[in-house]
């Protein structure tokens, strides 16, 4: 027994630092973790992302109204015939192979067929995204808003694209965070009947509540940026630099004639390889370099103008529109206040 | 007491804390896995993540909404797909719809969603196993193509005084112009840029018509000379001055080429007409533009 232990002595010596680095590295990284989620952040940031998703709805369910019953009506191009065939057969709805469908999951729109019923229920859902903008009741309208929205693009099917999941993201995380407590009608109704109570220090103001859904849009947002640089990398055109014309000269997927630039050999040669390079360092550098303080502005005012660009260039609906909400969630929040005037 | 670092909680606080962690952690893990299970062209996604995925994430995440693997033109840019319909109305005039129609540059969002409809039926078709070279549709494309038949039989039917009694569908894809086919002056609906595929004709009931029920529905490519000759012969000339364009709503390549071309709107004699088409639209081109010395 006694040469057992004088024989693990040592061992334990010689492990001792490595146990130690491990215990600290757990130390640190939990600490690490809790500093990240649960400190207490400031919820204007939050207030911002909520009135622009609010927006954005609004615009896609507006422009999309005289479609209504195209797209989720009994007859509808996936009409209540061909949606009754997707959900009991094999083809269907939550099958994994390859003649799968994409959404479809659930929504409140299999279970009403009657027109009346559809508009009806569609009005009262415009209502709460108006609510959720203004920021009137804003939990609960951030509730049906997000119920409302996914119930639609899963019972469309079709009709889902990028921007979707976008605000799928946006709603879901707002939905647990004070979104009405700053630039809403609730706050400015809350101060007219208590204003000593409504008059808090700016840290007062801060919520764990605000941080944890913040860090959550920040890191699915780096995530997106990630995987879509990363996509992009097994593409042929991404690496021969012609991505940037060719998605350009897609004529439906653009909001003007960009055939000038096919004219001169040099010139789209220029602009494609610039645009289709630039456009991988950032979406590859930006998960990166957005969390260092320093590069944190540089990154973001690419992101924005990398958004903005392809929003004057591509009709891609309000995709740009919902990418730039979610990168307000980076945005310093005494900017925010000061440009919003909010004390 | 021994100070806290900031956001460490502890009681009843530290197990909310505890539970959120685990929650996002799980969250997240499903978003990552989310992103790397399905396929990516020419590479074969990894059998465990396709099963950690199938097994606990894809389930959730579909009912979240969050599935997309954010490939956004990526890997490659693939041309566009539209959806064309050729409805026969019970008093024989034939009226044509296209999916998603004109572009409309202010109310972009209806457009891309009507793009989702058409683009749908990209993955419609599959090769006959026994018969590598036959495309015919899937049982899911079959589903669809019926679903869009009844849709187009209702919205043309309304707009019209006498009902649809068939509806032909047709997935083309529009390829995207080459610089040097912009520079010989090739306009976004040259016919040339058009790639037709028959997905088969439906009764306004949706049945399908042009196969057997249990039959599989072939879906065969078709030359765009050829499915333009037969759209001049039998829908545009027929029609006349009084139904051209308006009323018959012509697929937007074959629309311009009439208007590029007036004298193919006029009858004339069929023999030959996808030969004559086809020097017409070629006569229309730019000579090439000089090649440098590399390119020789």
């Amino acid at each position: 027994m006694a040469t057992d232990r004088n024989r693990e002595l040592p061992m334990m010596k010689l492990l001792q630092p490595a146990i130690t680095y491990l215990q600290e590295l757990a130390r640190d990284a939990i600490a690490g973790w809790n500093r990240f989620w649960f400190t207490p952040a400031d919820p204007i940031n939050l207030a911002v992302i909520r009135i622009i998703t609010g927006f954005i709805l609004l615009h896609t369910h507006l422009a999309t109204l005289p479609d209504l019953l195209d797209f989720i009506g009994p007859r509808a191009w996936i009409d209540s015939q061909a949606l009754a065939e997707l959900q009991s057969t094999s083809v269907g709805m939550g099958n994994s192979g390859p003649d799968a469908w994409p959404g479809g999951e659930q929504s409140i729109w299999f279970y009403i067929q009657d027109p009346r019923w559809i508009w009806a229920l569609h009005v009262l859902f415009l209502i709460a995204a108006v609510c959720f903008t203004l920021g009137i009741f804003s939990r609960m309208a951030s509730v049906i808003v997000w119920a409302g929205h996914l119930s639609y693009i899963q019972r469309g099917i079709v009709i889902i694209y990028g921007m979707d999941s976008v605000l799928a993201m946006l709603t879901l995380y707002l939905m647990f965070a004070p979104i009405g407590t700053e630039l809403s009608l609730d706050r400015w109704w809350r101060r007219r009947r208590t204003p000593d109570a409504a008059a808090g220090n700016d840290e007062a103001k801060k919520s764990v509540a605000a941080n944890v859904v913040l860090r959550a849009l920040q890191l699915h947002l780096c995530l997106i940026y990630l995987f879509s640089g990363l996509s992009k990398l097994a593409g042929g055109a991404w690496w021969n630099g012609t991505a940037v014309y060719t998605a350009l000269m897609i004529p439906e997927a653009t909001l003007f004639d960009m055939a000038w630039m096919a004219r001169r050999d040099w010139l789209w040669l220029v602009l494609s390889n610039a645009g289709s390079f630039a456009t991988l360092a950032l979406e590859l550098g930006f998960p990166i370099f957005v969390w260092h303080r320093r590069l944190r502005p540089l990154m973001l005012a690419s992101a924005i103008a990398m958004q903005v660009g392809l929003g004057l260039l591509l009709s891609l609906g309000a995709f740009q529109a919902a990418m730039f909400a979610a990168l307000c969630a980076f945005f310093p929040p005494q900017a925010l206040r000061r440009w919003s005037a909010e004390p | 007491m021994k100070p806290q670092p900031p956001g460490a909680t502890r009681g009843i606080f530290g197990w909310i804390q505890g539970l959120v962690s685990v929650v996002l952690l799980w969250h997240f893990m499903g978003l990552f896995i989310a992103a790397v299970a399905p396929p990516m062209p020419g590479f074969a996604p990894s059998a465990l993540i396709s099963g950690i995925y199938e097994r606990l994430f894809r389930r959730p995440l579909e009912f979240l909404g969050l599935t997309n693997p954010h490939r956004y033109y990526a890997p490659g840019i693939s041309p566009f797909t539209q959806a064309w319909f050729r409805a026969t109305l019970a008093d024989g005039a034939v009226r044509w719809m296209e999916l998603p129609g004109p572009r409309n540059p202010i109310l972009p969002a209806r457009c891309q969603r009507r793009f989702g409809i058409a683009m749908a039926l990209q993955s419609s078709t599959a090769a006959l196993p026994q018969d590598p070279g036959t495309q015919v549709l899937t049982p899911s494309g079959r589903l669809l193509a019926s679903s869009y038949a009844r849709h187009v039989a209702v919205e043309l039917g309304r707009a019209s005084a006498s009902p649809v009694v068939e509806v032909q569908v047709y997935q083309v894809v529009h390829r995207i112009r080459l610089p040097q086919e912009v520079q010989r002056g090739w306009p976004a609906t040259d016919l040339r840029l058009y790639a037709p595929r028959y997905l088969g004709t439906f009764s306004a009931d949706g049945r399908a018509t042009s196969a057997r029920d249990d039959a599989p529905l072939r879906a065969p490519n078709i030359p765009m000379s050829l499915f333009a000759a037969t759209i001049l012969r039998e829908d545009a000339w027929p029609a006349g001055k009084q139904a051209s364009g308006s009323t018959l709503h012509l697929p937007t390549p074959i629309a311009h080429l009439l208007k590029r071309i007036p004298a193919l709107a006029k009858p004339q004699d069929a023999a030959g007409l996808r030969q004559r088409l086809v020097q017409s639209v070629e006569s229309l081109d730019a000579p090439a533009p000089p090649r440098s010395v590399e390119e020789w």
